[in-house]
């Protein structure tokens, strides 16, 4: 989605004196997000836990869908795979680690898996096909009761803050999802950055041309599938870290397109609109439930359009619209 | 009076401008042909006309003002406008494609009565009728855009390069219908195309774009003479 | 062993999806975009038409009505939530129209409450035999209305002016206004439409299922289904499939023991993922041509 920016000639460049000033707030506002938490509720921990296990889902649907033009309505599955796997790995007594790595390798077999035949689709008619995760997931989880606890689900202590570290629970649980988290973000940056990059932009725009320019389409097209799930993957394991039990809810079709709509409005191709998305996906239902109950998913269906309205380029795009702004007052 | 005039218009597509300031006037039962290279914002000028791209100034189309009107408010005025790439209704028929021309029209016998005119001037039109407008040649279809576009009883009808993409004996079959609509019905034509010759063979008179301005205008026969659009345009 | 009655209740099933997927096919055809919202739509529909009868109204009437005040919903729903949307890349307006299913999903909640509700139904309770297998005039009505219903639609568009209109302006909408046409109308009566076939695809379904808000919910995904496999721009196409999709989901659930309730959904999904494989284009659909 591009961001409609107010044409104007190169973007103005800090003076001298502002450039230091913005390595200032940056610091500031990291100091700040790892100080909360020492503050914070309980509760409050585990809504920010929560904003950045679903950071990390919606960031991999972006990799498939906001930067290879994709529409998936898939990803939950990936997320509660990789959260049963987790599930199933800790309540074996298998290290955190070792719980990761199922988790991941789980995602990221059955990702490789459906996306082979699935990226020969076009348009609607592959989101439609990957409907058929969810779809399979949730029936699945509830009949192999052994392995997932059925429709009752598996809660399991996944970590306990260490000693040494003087942390309560729920403080240990938002730095060790969020350390993992800014790997993840670092790390599919970085893939972003390079070819596979530019081969997704490319796809995006138009896959005939892409093709004709010695792209190989549907390679990069199963990759992005496969980083869609991986991340997805890492997303289930955070969760059972955060929440310390998995169902089958989080398997449904509804959470799927839930990250989808997170997505839009965070803004795509943003690493950035990702946690936007994931903020407001967290935060603005509990905001409208406290405003009226019986109300709660009217206000919040008319607050998506009010958001898709006024911000096309989703929430990203607006803040960056914003310090743009602020960024022209410094320089006068 | 003119029947199309157009004064200082200036147009483009979000922040660039693409045409600094044109005028042009078209006289009623006249010809002009708009020339001038790739980019030079020949096509920009027919959408400004009818509406498709942001633009300002002065645009009248019979005495009426038509600058900030609707693209489908100024067609149902009587512009007709052939775009560039045809436009066809690919999914539709050869047969639908006419009658979605003459949507408007009330007279079930004269629409009937419309095409068969069309097929008429377009002979190879009525042998395709029944065929999907997508499984027509570019020439095919370019015929089937301006008989569509002539459906609707235009006074005024803007062709954007009717000559693109086809091979010349199809060009030429295209033109020869364009001097026979000229002489028969009178109608007011507004051309874009880079095949000079062909052009200034049709119509009165002419006008170069040159980077959004118009550099040269007069009669056909004079602005074929010139040298410099000789030298551009006429490969010679 | 397939028996004849499972192949009549497939096509009674496959009606009901085919109305659905006939709305999505239309919306998609005359603005690009599949309407996730298209099945909550309806719902409100049926809730509307379940008030109406609750006034005393016959139920024919009711229904009637209904159809009418979904035409307004559609046209409404077009012209104020979504035409914003229309010119913008898909997945946009994909999340639009969830926000739409959202919004009218809280609606119903809001004005009727979630709790559990019966619908009425058009036709006798009788059952009727034939073939070996029995239906009821239900059954057997809504597979008439539905075949009523796409006679009636070829006709509209193939037809008429305003039918050709539609067509012109879902096929190429600058063209549509070059030609004078009034195309955001069109929409608003396309989308108007849609509303009044997903209306229908209700009110055909409620006598059978309990009134919830999300009673149309699993009915979406076959029809999305149903459509994507028809080609999602053959209204013809997605009848087709509906129908097949019917009878394949109703003789599997009935034959193949492993296939409980909650798999059936996923049979229609395997049937398209293996008709798309050899045939990516859907049942009737046209190979995409992606212009360079």
């Amino acid at each position: 989605m591009t961001t409609t920016e107010r044409a104007s000639a190169a973007p103005a460049t800090l003076s001298a004196r502002a450039r230091p000033l913005r390595w200032i707030a940056y610091a500031v506002v990291a100091v700040v997000l790892l100080a909360i938490p020492q503050f914070a509720s309980p509760y409050t921990n585990l809504q920010l836990t929560l904003i950045l296990v679903y950071g990390v889902a919606i960031l991999g649907l972006d990799v498939l869908v906001g930067r290879a033009g994709q529409v998936s309505l898939g990803q939950s599955a990936f997320v509660g795979l990789g959260a049963y796997a987790a599930a199933y790995a800790f309540g074996h007594g298998w290290g955190p680690v070792a719980a990761l790595a199922l988790a991941v390798a789980l995602a990221g077999v059955v990702a490789v898996l459906v996306a082979i035949p699935a990226v020969r689709l076009r348009g609607f008619a592959f989101g439609i096909i990957t409907l058929a995760l969810p779809a399979f997931a949730v029936p699945l989880a509830n009949r192999l009761v052994d392995l997932t606890g059925g429709s009752q689900g598996v809660a399991v202590v996944a970590t306990t803050a260490p000693e040494w570290t003087g942390q309560a629970d729920d403080q240990w649980r938002v730095y060790l999802v969020g350390v993992v988290a800014a790997v993840v973000f670092w790390l599919v940056h970085n893939l972003l950055d390079g070819r596979l990059g530019r081969a997704l932009a490319a796809i995006r725009v138009n896959e005939a041309m892409a093709a004709a320019n010695g792209v190989a389409v549907h390679r990069n097209k199963v990759l992005a599938f496969t980083v869609a799930g991986l991340c997805g993957g890492v997303a289930g394991w955070l969760y059972l870290i955060a929440v310390q039990f998995v169902s089958p809810a989080i398997l449904q079709l509804n959470l799927a397109v839930s990250l989808l709509v997170a997505l839009v409005v965070g803004g795509t191709r943003s690493l950035l609109g990702a946690l936007l998305g994931a903020a407001f996906f967290v935060l603005v239902p509990n905001v409208t439930d406290n405003i009226s109950p019986g109300r709660s998913y009217l206000i919040f269906g008319i607050c998506l359009l009010v958001v898709l309205f006024f911000f096309p380029g989703g929430l990203a795009g607006a803040l960056r619209r914003l310090l743009t702004w602020t960024r022209h007052r410094l320089v006068r | 009076m003119s029947l199309l005039e157009v004064a200082g218009l200036r147009a483009g597509y979000g922040a660039a401008e693409v045409l600094h300031g044109i005028d042009l006037s078209v006289a009623e039962g006249g010809a002009t042909a708009v020339l001038g290279a790739n980019g030079a914002g020949k096509t920009t000028l027919l959408r400004a006309i009818t509406g498709g791209v942001r633009r300002s100034g002065r645009i009248a189309f019979d005495g009426t003002d038509i600058t900030a009107r609707r693209t489908d408010q100024i067609a149902r005025l009587g512009v007709g406008h052939v775009p560039q790439g045809r436009g066809t209704l690919n999914r539709l028929s050869v047969r639908d494609n006419l009658l979605a021309g003459a949507l408007l029209r009330r007279n079930r016998r004269e629409v009937k009565a419309g095409v068969a005119e069309c097929l008429q001037l377009f002979p190879r039109l009525g042998e395709r009728i029944d065929a999907s407008a997508a499984a027509l040649s570019g020439g095919e279809q370019q015929m089937l855009a301006i008989a569509r576009a002539l459906m609707g009883r235009p006074r005024l009808l803007l062709l954007d390069e009717p000559s693109l993409g086809l091979a010349p004996r199809v060009t030429a079959e295209v033109f020869a219908a364009l001097h026979r609509l000229r002489t028969e019905s009178g109608l007011t034509l507004l051309l874009v195309e880079q095949n000079a010759r062909i052009a200034l063979d049709l119509v009165d008179d002419a006008a170069v774009v040159e980077a959004g301005r118009l550099t040269l205008t007069g009669p056909a026969a004079e602005i074929a003479g010139d040298d410099g659009v000789r030298r551009a345009y006429l490969g010679v | 062993m397939i028996a004849v009655q499972q192949i009549v209740d497939g096509i009674t099933a496959g009606s009901i999806y085919a109305a659905l997927a006939l709305a999505l096919v239309l919306v998609y055809r005359s603005t690009g975009l599949v309407n996730f919202a298209q099945g909550q739509m309806a719902a409100v529909s049926v809730y509307i038409g379940w008030s109406l009868v609750e006034t005393g109204l016959p139920v024919w009437l009711a229904v009637l009505l209904t159809l009418l005040i979904s035409l307004v919903i559609g046209a409404l729903t077009e012209r104020l939530l979504i035409r914003r949307f229309e010119g913008q890349e898909p997945l946009v307006a994909i999340v639009a129209t969830v926000a739409v299913l959202i919004c009218f999903n809280g609606l119903i909640n809001l004005v009727w409450g979630g709790s559990v509700r019966a619908f009425p139904s058009l036709f006798p309770d009788d059952v009727v035999s034939f073939l070996g297998a029995r239906a009821t005039w239900g059954d057997v009505g809504t597979v008439a209305v539905l075949a009523g219903t796409v006679v009636i639609l070829q006709l509209f568009f193939l037809r008429t002016r305003l039918g050709l209109a539609l067509r012109t302006a879902a096929d190429n909408p600058s063209s549509a206004r070059l030609l004078g046409l009034p195309v955001g109308s069109l929409l608003l009566v396309g989308w108007g439409l849609a509303a009044v076939l997903g209306g229908l695809a209700g009110c055909l379904v409620a006598p059978s299922v309990p009134l919830q808000p999300n009673m149309m919910d699993t009915i979406l995904v076959y029809a999305l289904a149903a459509a994507v496999l028809g080609g999602l721009d053959s209204p013809l196409g997605a009848v087709v499939a509906a129908w097949l999709i019917g009878i394949v989901e109703t003789v599997a659930g009935a034959n193949i023991d492993v296939i409980g309730s909650d798999l059936r959904i996923a049979v229609p999904l395997v049937l398209l993922a293996l008709i798309l494989l050899v045939r990516p284009q859907g049942l009737f659909g046209h190979r995409d041509v992606e212009r360079l």
